[in-house]
C-alpha cells in the first residue's frame, strides 16, 4: 500500500519482511509510471535487506532495474548491513560530466556537422570499436588504484579536471587484485570509448540560467554558451566486476533467502564485502578516467577547429556507486554505506566531500535528458541530506520499452523529430537511435521540477542539445 | 526461429523454446546474437570450445551468455550458435563465432537473473532471459 506523506512524497507502507518503509519522491504523474512496472516491488525487496536504515528510497526518475530499482537509494549500517552489486548496478560508476566552452552557439552551429563527424571519428562508440589508448597491465592497475591521478600524470587531464571530478576521481580502497583477469580483458580496449545503449556525447547550449550566482560558480556564465555532456561508465570492465561478485556472493551466502536473485549481497564487514568494495572502487576509478579520455578527445577536436577556445570541466559525477558517508540517522551522526543506483549525490553547502571551488554553494548535480530534450544543472542541498541521504535523480528514466520502440518507431521518425528540434544526430546503429528516441523517456522537466520543489536539488541552469553522438 | 523478443521496459527480454535443453541454450545464444547484430548475416570464422559449470540451469545459462559477451568485448567475436551437451552441472561444447566488423552492433552489459527461468514443459523446454543493455 502507498500513502501520501506530503506533496510529492509517498510512503510504501512497511509489510511482510520489510525492515523499513519505502519512500518515493515523485509527483502524481511520475508516480503513475513508477506504479506501472516492478519498481514498487523492488523498493519493498530492498527494504528487507539486513541493516537498512530509515527507508528504501526511490528518486523522481525511478523505474524497474535489477535487484534495486533504477533511481534507488539505500543506506546500510556498517556492522549489520550488506553491500550488493545489484544496488550499484552492472555499469559501475556510470556517470555524467559536463564541460563548458568559451564558444557561443553562433560559433559552433555553422560547423556542427563537421564537428560531430570529427568527434565521432575520434571517440569510438558502439561494439567492435576499440580505443587508440594503449593500456598495459601495469597502467590498468594504476588506473584502478589511482583513477584521475593516472590521467594527470599521463597528460590527459589537468589538475583542475581532477579537482572537479567527484572524490577527485579516485575512490579510496580500490585494489586491482580483486578485479578478475576477465574483467581487465573486457575493459582494456574500451578505455576512452562511449559504448552503446543509453550512453551518449552531446553538444549543448545553455538555454536558461535560473541562479546566476551559482551558475557562475560552476563556470556557466551566459545563455548561448556551448557545453559538452558525456554519459558513460566503466564499460565491460565494470559489468564483469558486477557479474563476478553476484556469482561469488551467491556461492558464499546463497540466494534462496532473498526475494530476488539479483539482490545477492555480502555483509559490508565481511571479507567478500570488502573485496567487492575494492573491485567496485577500481572499476569506478576506471570510469572516471574513461570519461576524462573522452574529454581529452573533445578538446583535441575543438582545438583543431577553433584556435581560441577552452573547454573547462564543470563537474564529473557518479550515479551508480556505493560509498561510505556520514549522515544523520535517527538524530545521530553515523557513517553508513550508501547505495545510489541511478541516483546522484546531492550535498548542500559546507560538506567536506565537496571540492573547495564549490563548497560554499553545494555540489553540482547533472541531470541529462533524452536526446532532443533539455538537460539540467542543479545544486545539492541540506534538505536532500535531511530527507534522501543526500541524493536526487540521475536523468529522465525510461517510460517505454526497447521492444516497443523497435516495433513502433523508425529511424526516420527519430530524424524527423530531432530535425524539428534542431538537433543533429550521429548514431552508429539504428537500434541506438530508435531505442533511445525522446518519446521513450520520462519528462525530464517534470523530474527536475519535482527535485527542485522538494529541495532534493535546486535548478541552476538548463541546456538544450544541438548535436548527439550515440553508439 | 524459436525465440521471440517480449516487452521489457528498460532492457531486452526474450523467450526461447526448443525440444531439448541443449537446443534451448543454443536458441538463447541465437536470440542474443540476433539482437546484438540486428539480424545481420556473417560467416562463421571461429570455433571455440567451452566448458561452463553452474549450480543450476539458470546459472549455466547466465554464464553461457556472459561468455558470449566476454568474447564480444575482449576478442571482437560474435557467438552465433552453440553445440553443447550437459554433463551433471556442466555444459560442454563448441561455439560458432564470427568476427565483428563495423560498429553497428549493440553492446550488452550483462545477462541478468531478473525474471529468468529454464523450464521443461510437456512438449519441450522454454527459457526467459533479460539482458541489461
Amino acid at each position: 500500500m502507498i500513502k501520501k506523506i506530503k506533496e510529492n512524497i509517498w510512503e510504501v507502507v512497511k509489510e511482510g519482511k520489510m525492515l523499513v518503509p519505502g519512500r518515493i519522491f515523485a509527483s502524481k504523474k511520475l508516480l503513475a509510471s513508477i506504479e506501472n512496472d516492478k519498481t514498487l516491488q523492488q523498493i519493498r525487496n530492498v527494504a528487507s535487506l539486513p541493516g537498512i536504515k530509515i527507508a528504501s528510497m526511490a528518486m523522481p526518475d525511478a523505474h524497474q532495474g535489477y535487484g534495486f530499482p533504477i533511481g534507488g537509494v539505500a543506506a546500510f549500517d556498517l556492522k549489520e548491513g550488506v553491500v550488493s552489486p545489484g544496488g550499484v548496478g552492472y555499469d559501475i560508476n556510470c556517470g555524467i560530466r559536463l564541460l563548458v566552452s568559451s564558444l557561443k552557439a553562433e560559433d559552433v552551429m555553422p560547423h556542427r556537422e563537421k564537428i560531430v563527424k570529427a568527434l565521432s571519428k575520434e571517440i569510438p562508440s558502439g561494439v567492435g570499436t576499440s580505443s587508440e589508448f594503449e593500456i598495459k597491465e601495469v597502467d590498468i592497475n594504476d588506473i584502478f588504484s589511482n583513477g584521475m591521478n593516472w590521467a594527470v600524470e599521463k597528460g590527459y587531464a589537468t589538475k583542475r579536471d581532477q579537482r572537479l571530478t567527484e572524490d577527485m576521481g579516485k575512490i579510496g580502497g580500490a585494489n586491482p587484485d580483486f578485479v578478475s583477469k576477465r574483467a581487465k580483458e573486457r575493459g582494456r580496449s574500451q578505455l576512452g570509448t562511449l559504448g552503446s545503449g543509453n550512453h551518449f556525447l552531446e553538444l549543448q547550449v545553455v538555454e536558461k540560467i535560473f541562479d546566476k550566482k551559482i551558475a557562475k560558480t560552476f563556470g556557466i556564465n551566459e545563455v548561448g554558451q556551448v557545453g559538452c555532456m558525456i554519459h558513460c561508465g566503466s564499460r565491460g570492465l565494470g559489468h564483469q566486476v558486477a557479474s563476478d561478485y553476484i556469482q561469488k556472493m551467491e556461492n558464499e551466502y546463497g540466494f534462496a533467502h532473498l526475494p530476488d536473485r539479483e539482490l545477492a549481497c555480502a555483509p559490508i564487514d565481511s571479507k567478500l564485502g570488502k573485496e567487492y568494495f575494492a573491485a567496485m572502487a577500481s572499476a569506478a576509478n576506471f570510469a572516471f578516467v574513461n570519461r576524462q579520455l573522452i574529454s581529452f578527445k573533445v578538446r583535441k577536436v575543438f582545438s583543431k577547429l577553433f584556435s581560441d577556445n577552452s573547454f573547462e570541466l564543470v563537474y564529473d559525477i557518479a550515479h551508480n556507486i556505493a560509498k561510505f558517508e556520514e549522515h544523520v540517522v535517527n538524530g545521530k551522526k553515523q557513517i553508513v554505506c550508501i547505495h545510489r543506483k541511478g541516483a546522484t549525490r546531492s550535498f548542500g553547502p559546507g560538506r567536506k566531500e565537496i571540492v573547495a571551488d564549490y563548497r560554499k554553494v553545494g555540489c553540482p548535480i547533472l541531470l541529462p535528458g533524452s536526446m532532443g530534450t533539455y538537460s539540467y544543472v542543479l545544486v545539492g542541498t541540506k534538505k536532500a541530506e535531511e530527507i534522501s541521504f543526500g541524493s536526487t535523480a540521475h536523468g529522465a528514466g525510461r517510460v517505454l520499452s526497447r521492444s516497443y520502440a523497435n516495433a513502433n518507431i523508425t529511424r526516420e521518425d527519430v530524424d524527423k523529430e530531432l530535425k524539428k528540434r534542431d538537433v543533429f544526430l550521429e548514431a552508429k546503429s539504428m537500434k541506438g537511435a530508435v531505442e533511445e528516441a525522446p518519446s521513450v523517456y520520462k519528462d525530464i522537466d517534470e523530474v527536475a521540477r519535482v527535485s527542485d520543489s522538494l529541495g532534493l536539488g535546486k535548478i541552476v541552469a538548463r541546456l538544450k542539445p544541438i548535436a548527439v553522438i550515440k553508439g | 526461429m524459436t525465440f521471440k523478443f517480449i516487452e521489457h521496459q528498460a532492457d531486452i527480454s526474450f523467450i526461447a523454446k526448443a525440444k531439448t535443453k541443449e537446443k534451448l541454450f543454443s536458441e538463447c545464444i541465437k536470440a542474443f546474437s540476433d539482437y546484438v547484430s540486428g539480424g545481420k548475416k556473417s560467416l562463421i570464422s571461429e570455433k571455440i570450445k567451452f566448458s561452463i559449470k553452474g549450480k543450476d540451469d539458470q546459472e549455466l545459462l547466465y554464464k553461457l551468455i556472459e561468455e558470449a559477451i566476454y568474447l564480444m568485448d575482449a576478442k571482437g567475436l560474435l557467438v552465433k550458435s552453440i553445440k553443447a551437451k550437459f554433463s551433471n552441472k556442466t555444459l560442454n561444447g563448441v561455439m560458432d563465432a564470427s568476427k565483428i566488423r563495423g560498429s553497428s552492433y549493440v553492446a550488452i552489459k550483462s545477462p541478468t537473473y531478473a525474471e529468468m527461468y529454464v523450464k521443461k514443459f510437456f512438449k519441450g523446454w522454454e527459457a526467459r532471459v533479460v539482458l541489461d543493455v
